[in-house]
């Protein structure tokens, strides 16, 4: 068993925190993602407002998953008794929240920690939504909401950021400055399924938070990008499917990430095949302590200034006669491998070392040799 | 021994020990007794406040209560307050004095009490404290700044509004309000004069038409007397009712809306959305202010001590809702609603 990770003064058992979503939209969710391992779970967003559910809400094609949905279907009242039929057994509740003013924020803060909440993730910036605008545009804007959540309580809070603003470095400084205590990234992206073309109508009536595993690059940069931007604790999110998408976003200097939509995908046996497989990994591996690869991949990360000093050219192992493939030729945008009757011709002098061949080709018979 | 005390002494939440004094019948069972005897061995006794003397219900004093707003209230206060079997009793002023009707309602054993006034004052509120009458100010009267309160931010709805006038091209705003709610008119001008000063235009707050009431005919009376004259670029009315009769009066003089005029509103009420053309307002959050409200009310009834001493005061941020009288044409602007 590897050492609890400090993250925002909790002791996290594992780095595999839920996310907020109608995965733990209730004592009994929220309770299977406990018996399951996980380290902390997040609530469905709680709000002031009645909720109200309509249909459909989730949009799902080629494990992409679209969400319509604001918040989850319970009342601040009914998050009460959920709270009280949660039996944490070492893990932590921490409560998504939401609102359209920094007075109302603080409200729904105190009332979340009053119904057992160890800490709080405020979700500001679901993207099918516009009310509270100004905080993308005005850093200051955004203080006030997280100033007044974390004078609200004592208990530690984060806040979720979209992933265009892990780069703005007033926001940081703005929430830095409010006292929050990590910072979480990214937030679902603005999304549309598609259109219809005989219709001609969109598949979904509004735009949808979008979610699952295409999103991880971006939430991989982004977590790499708050790495070198801050020192707050960060929490990765967005296309967690496994271990291995956790360990990277450990690499990149997360304390620990969230799984979310992979769970309406594969079901709650996702979270205790993660926490087992994290343990796995780290026993193979010779760790006991999380720490040892935290940000460890940081340093392979390099500015583009320096990235493109690098020069290449494209190499076969050995020809390819393969006439009825093709992957290579028709990538080769600079006319180095043509496909001739007899197979693959590559003219080596045409070849800018794109690198694009060497890692389509189903038999792996290309390489790059540097010069 | 406080409530935060025996939470922490129980191993449950402050919500849970709270749950069991004021309604233990919502409790886990096993959950009950164990905060029930943590609560016998440390001699917590809050029943001596007079859990046992309340009645279950709670007023609502409101001013109109046909306005479309105070029914708004009222069923988001009836919504929280139903979530524990509390009934809610309206109390509409009819134009009464406020005092006299507070001394009322005092005597009636009610629970606690929500105020929605934009007059009252500190004094009054003050009075409803010696009488150890929990109560909520639900509207930005004098007394709000003093005591628990939770209101709407019109100012800022305004000067929203104004804005996406404003970059719809309509230089030569107006405002028509309700001479029976100052203090809304009074943020709307300033909401304007931001807005103006934000695009960098001369901040003359625009003219202002007053109307007596918030009524289709005050808005289609009001709308006569500028009729004559020259015509702004978009008229921003205090209430949506307002805004239907004016729109009405400048359709009947052949004024094209939004063609020429725009007019818009601030309220969003049912039938912002079927009229012709539909109308662009600001909508005021008054059902989740009446669960807020209520939802403040009910913490002070159960005694749960806030975090600190200084009163509560709960901001909520209209929403603007655009439809076309505002001369709208991008479909994507009216995806939010």
């Amino acid at each position: 068993m590897a050492k609890p990770i400090p993250f925002m003064g909790l002791a996290l058992k594992n780095p595999v925190i839920i996310a907020a979503g109608p995965w733990s939209g209730g004592a009994a969710a929220i309770q299977k993602c406990i018996d399951a391992g996980a380290a902390a779970v997040i609530t469905e967003t709680i709000v002031m407002e009645e909720p109200r559910l309509f249909s459909p809400r989730i949009y799902y094609h080629d494990d992409e998953l679209l969400n319509l949905s604001l918040y989850g279907k319970r009342t601040l009242e009914e998050w009460e008794g959920e709270a009280e039929r949660v039996r944490k057994d070492g893990c932590y509740l921490i409560c998504s929240i939401r609102a359209s003013s920094p007075s109302e924020i603080a409200y729904i803060a105190q009332r979340t920690e009053r119904l057992g909440a160890d800490a709080l993730q405020l979700d500001l910036y679901a993207p099918m939504d516009s009310m509270i605008e100004d905080i993308h545009l005005q850093p200051e804007k955004l203080y006030e909401f997280v100033h007044a959540a974390v004078s609200a309580v004592s208990i530690p809070v984060m806040t979720r950021l979209p992933y265009n603003l892990v780069a703005s470095a007033p926001h940081l400084r703005a929430v830095e400055r409010a006292g929050l205590r990590a910072v979480c990234a990214i937030e679902s992206l603005r999304a549309l399924s598609g259109v219809d073309l005989e219709t001609k109508t969109t598949l979904m009536p509004t735009y949808g938070g979008y979610t699952g595993r295409h999103i991880r690059p971006i939430s991989l940069a982004a977590t790499a990008t708050l790495a070198q931007l801050t020192d707050l604790p960060i929490c990765g999110v967005g296309g967690v499917e496994d271990y291995r998408g956790i360990l990277e976003f450990i690499m990149l200097g997360a304390a620990a990430a969230q799984l979310g939509s992979a769970i309406m995908l594969h079901g709650y046996d996702l979270i205790s095949k993660t926490v087992r497989a994290l343990e796995d990994w780290m026993d193979a591996h010779g760790y006991d302590d999380y720490a040892s690869i935290t940000g460890a991949a940081l340093s392979s990360l390099t500015p583009f200034e320096k990235a493109v000093h690098r020069r290449a050219v494209c190499r076969m192992t050995q020809p390819c006669s393969r006439t009825g493939c093709g992957l290579c030729t028709c990538g080769c945008m600079y006319g180095a491998l043509v496909m001739e009757p007899d197979g693959v011709h590559l003219n080596s002098s045409q070849c800018t070392g794109c690198g694009l061949c060497v890692q389509r080709c189903p038999q792996g018979l290309f390489f790059l040799e540097t010069f | 021994m406080n409530v935060r005390e025996i939470a922490k002494l129980a191993n449950v939440s402050i919500a849970t020990v709270s749950r069991v004094v004021n309604r233990p019948e919502v409790v886990q069972p096993e959950t009950r007794a164990h905060v029930l005897t943590v609560m016998r061995a440390h001699n917590y006794n809050p029943a001596s406040r007079g859990t046992a003397a309340r009645t279950g219900s709670i007023c609502l004093l409101a001013g109109h209560a046909g306005d479309y707003l105070v029914q708004r209230l009222l069923s988001g206060v009836e919504n929280v307050a139903a979530q524990r079997d509390c009934s809610v009793y309206l109390c509409g002023t009819g134009g009464r004095s406020e005092e006299d009707l507070l001394r009322a309602v005092v005597g009636q054993r009610f629970d606690g009490l929500i105020i929605c006034s934009s007059s009252l004052g500190a004094e009054s509120a003050a009075r409803l404290v010696n009488a150890h009458m929990p109560f909520v100010l639900a509207g930005r009267c004098p007394a709000a700044a003093h005591f628990n309160a939770c209101y709407v931010n019109f100012e800022e709805g305004a000067y929203r509004m104004a804005r996406h006038l404003l970059e719809l091209g309509r230089k030569r705003l107006w405002l028509l309000t309700n001479g029976r709610r100052p203090n809304v008119s009074a943020s709307m001008q300033e909401g304007l004069l931001r807005a103006q000063r934000m695009a960098g235009l001369e901040p003359d707050g625009g003219r202002v038409l007053h109307a007596p009431e918030n009524s289709v005919h005050a808005g289609y009376e009001a709308a006569f007397e500028v009729l004559s004259g020259s015509l702004p670029d978009a008229v921003f009315a205090s209430g949506d009712e307002l805004a239907f009769g004016f729109m009405k009066a400048l359709l009947e003089h052949g004024v094209d809306v939004p063609g020429e005029v725009a007019v818009t509103g601030f309220t969003d009420s049912p039938t912002a959305g079927i009229v012709t053309p539909e109308l662009t307002t600001v909508e005021q959050p008054a059902h989740r202010q009446g669960m807020v409200a209520a939802r403040m009310l009910f913490d002070m009834i159960d005694g749960i001590p806030a975090a600190d001493a200084t009163p509560q005061e709960i901001v909520l941020l209209p929403k603007l809702k655009i439809r076309a009288s505002c001369g709208n044409r991008r479909h994507i602007n009216t995806l939010f609603e």
